[in-house]
């Protein structure tokens, strides 16, 4: 399979600073049970938590893979921050051909015979190929991005301590942490 | 509205049949008020049927109950095994609710029941099928408890076949309050043509269906009876717990927390959502107003959304505020999740100001009416009590009521800086519940004079 990484599927829907793929697959005869393990491992490679450095450079939100029609297809739907297109390369990169490879292979869209020979723009290619244009998208935190959420948390985990100082009321009553101050009640 | 039920007959599904429905299910408890918990075993199917026909005679519907704060009720329901053990046919088994089917110890993993709140832990029979039938008696003195107590007693005469495997006593005092100190009990939400108008002037009445079988609930639907239509119509699920209670601990948590009397109570007051005069915090914040507490067409007319969004003056993680968000911004629908409640203290109070623990059994026998075992009680019990993603707070848990461990904690909205209790002990331990069944009269009858 050859492929360029400079076409753009055009199908994604957006949603603020989030954006979504879905696709369709078939299963291979046979393989649903390597199937399975093979989405297992690339769940648990994503849910563990040495990973989450990469995901936030992926820019991953979530993630579903649905097999249906008595296990013969495979629904793949995921969201992402920034746009799929011009990010596929980066995210085939960063989380590895070998990883993405490993539950492809067992769809019969993916004919590389050669796993190892594959090339991120063979899986771009693939994906866009089984990509299905959704009718609606939506997300809560559609207008922010990971990485202000993660840094809310941080913050906010730094006040809770300051908080639970019992000194905090006094420091806080200075003039310039009154914005502090007003989000302290609860 | 009508409907045409299974055997053809035209059933209205909104005006309530009070003469049929006991008065337990819908009418309130006196207060204060007397009373006990009876369990008995079935050994003998045709003394089971026996005593059901007599106690058909003697419970009293909730039409008949027309001045509930001054008079007795005798209030019966079933748990599965009862109606096993009273040869309920087998297809009509298998059209009751699957939660109440499974009983009260098979759902100890959803209800949070674990540790020592484990089945395994529990007093017996309680959580075994030992447990067949509920007696629940309440009045208003301890003379009109014993009326009703020899009422229950006649009803069991001469029947060898019925066993009586627990009982526990239980009250209320006249300042209406808890082993904890807090006037409890106080919000109940009303029922549309039941005649009850609900303590709390700005909740709307809820649909019938909500609490009583066979009549339209608040989703549009009639809340699914038991069949033959007989037996489940005009009956509800009661649940009952009996929730040991660490005073003890409850005490010496707050007297490590605080550094002056008044701080503790307000400090306790914050985690129960009242002051111990059954003031709400919503509407009394900053101190107990005990003519508030006492007054039924005050002490519960407020809401949380519009008065209290932040819970600087009743948390939002606190025991009250969880068990009923009224209108605050919570994830659901707060309406689909109503119970009707009848809990009842025991066991002697631990005396003032004692810090220390006597080894005495004492707490609430929670229960609660409903008609919906999963989408009400065990609702309220997992999602509200159990979990805080509701008022997006995954870390904290019901205060009171759930289990805690090291990391738990209730924050405490207040101005300029919030304040967190941590370290809650676990205050509460269920020492054992089941699901029953509370028929409706003919339906006694019903079970009574099936010719099995």
């Amino acid at each position: 399979m050859t492929g360029t990484t400079s076409v753009k599927s055009g199908k994604g829907r957006v949603h603020g600073v989030v954006s979504e793929l879905s696709a369709l697959m078939t299963v291979k005869e046979g393989h649903i049970d390597e199937m399975k393990a093979a989405i297992k491992v690339f769940e648990d490679r994503l849910r563990d938590a040495g990973t989450k450095s990469t995901l936030q450079r992926i820019g991953l939100r979530s993630l579903r893979f649905v097999l249906f029609d008595d296990d013969h297809r495979l629904m793949w739907l995921t969201s992402f921050e920034s746009e799929w297109d011009p990010y596929v390369d980066d995210a085939v990169a960063l989380v590895g051909l070998p990883v993405w490879a490993d539950w492809l292979q067992h769809t019969n869209e993916f004919t590389i015979e050669d796993v190892d020979a594959a090339t991120n723009a063979d899986i771009k290619a693939f994906l866009q190929s089984g990509q299905i244009e959704a009718a609606g998208f939506w997300d809560y935190f559609g207008d922010v991005t990971q990485p202000q959420v993660t840094k809310a948390l941080r913050v906010d985990r730094a006040f809770q301590q300051v908080l639970d100082d019992p000194a905090a009321q006094e420091a806080l009553a200075h003039p310039a942490l009154a914005p502090l101050l007003q989000q302290a009640a609860d | 509205m009508t409907i045409t039920a299974p055997t053809g007959a035209s059933l209205n599904v909104t005006a309530l049949e009070l003469d049929d429905i006991q008065a337990g299910t819908l009418r309130p408890r006196p207060d204060p008020y007397a009373g006990a918990y009876l369990a008995l075993r079935i050994d003998d199917r045709r003394d089971g049927q026996e005593l059901v026909r007599r106690l058909a005679a003697v419970v009293s519907p909730a039409a008949e109950v027309l001045d509930p704060l001054a008079q007795a009720s005798l209030s019966v329901g079933f748990s599965f095994a009862g109606l096993q053990a009273l040869g309920v046919p087998q297809d009509s088994l298998d059209t009751f609710a699957p939660e109440f089917r499974q009983g009260m110890a098979a759902r100890a993993e959803e209800l949070g029941d674990v540790g020592p709140s484990a089945p395994a832990q529990w007093e017996r029979p309680l959580g075994s099928s030992d447990v067949h039938v509920v007696l629940v008696m309440l009045a208003p003195d301890v003379a009109r408890f014993e009326a009703t107590l020899a009422t229950a007693r006649a009803a069991l005469d001469r029947l060898p076949g019925i066993g009586r495997v627990w009982r526990q006593d239980v009250y209320s005092p006249h300042d209406g309050r808890n082993v904890l100190g807090f006037h409890d009990g106080i919000s109940q939400p009303g029922v549309e043509s039941s005649g009850v108008p609900g303590s709390n002037p700005h909740e709307a009445l809820l649909k019938p269906g909500e609490f009583v079988l066979g009549y339209l609930n608040e989703t549009g639907d009639v809340s699914p009876a038991p069949q033959p239509e007989v037996l489940g119509r005009n009956g509800s699920y009661l649940v009952f717990r009996k929730l040991y209670t660490d005073v003890a601990a409850f005490r010496r948590y707050f007297r490590e927390q605080a550094t002056s009397p008044a701080e503790e109570q307000a400090l306790a007051a914050k985690l129960i959502g009242r002051w111990p005069s059954g003031a709400p915090l919503a509407l009394a914040p900053d101190h107990d107003e005990p003519e508030l507490g006492a007054d039924p067409d005050r002490n519960n007319a407020f809401l949380y959304g519009a008065d209290d969004p932040q819970g600087l003056a009743c948390p939002v993680g606190s025991h009250a505020r969880r068990m009923n968000p009224r209108d605050a911004a919570v994830t659901g629908e707060v309406r689909l999740h109503r119970l009707i409640r009848r809990g009842a203290s025991y066991g002697p109070q631990l005396p003032e100001g004692i810090l220390d623990d006597d080894g005495g059994d004492r707490g609430l026998l929670f229960a609660a009416v409903n008609a919906n075992l999963a989408r009400q009680f065990e609702f309220v019990q997992a999602q509200w009590g159990n979990d805080g993603k509701f008022i997006g707070a995954p870390d904290e848990h019901d205060p009171l009521i759930a289990a805690h461990d090291e990391h738990d904690q209730l924050t405490v909205p207040h101005k300029p800086i919030r304040r967190r209790l941590k370290g809650l002990p676990t205050f509460v331990v269920n020492r054992g519940g089941e699901y029953c069944f509370q028929p409706g009269i003919r339906a006694l009858r019903w079970l009574g004079d099936r010719n099995t």
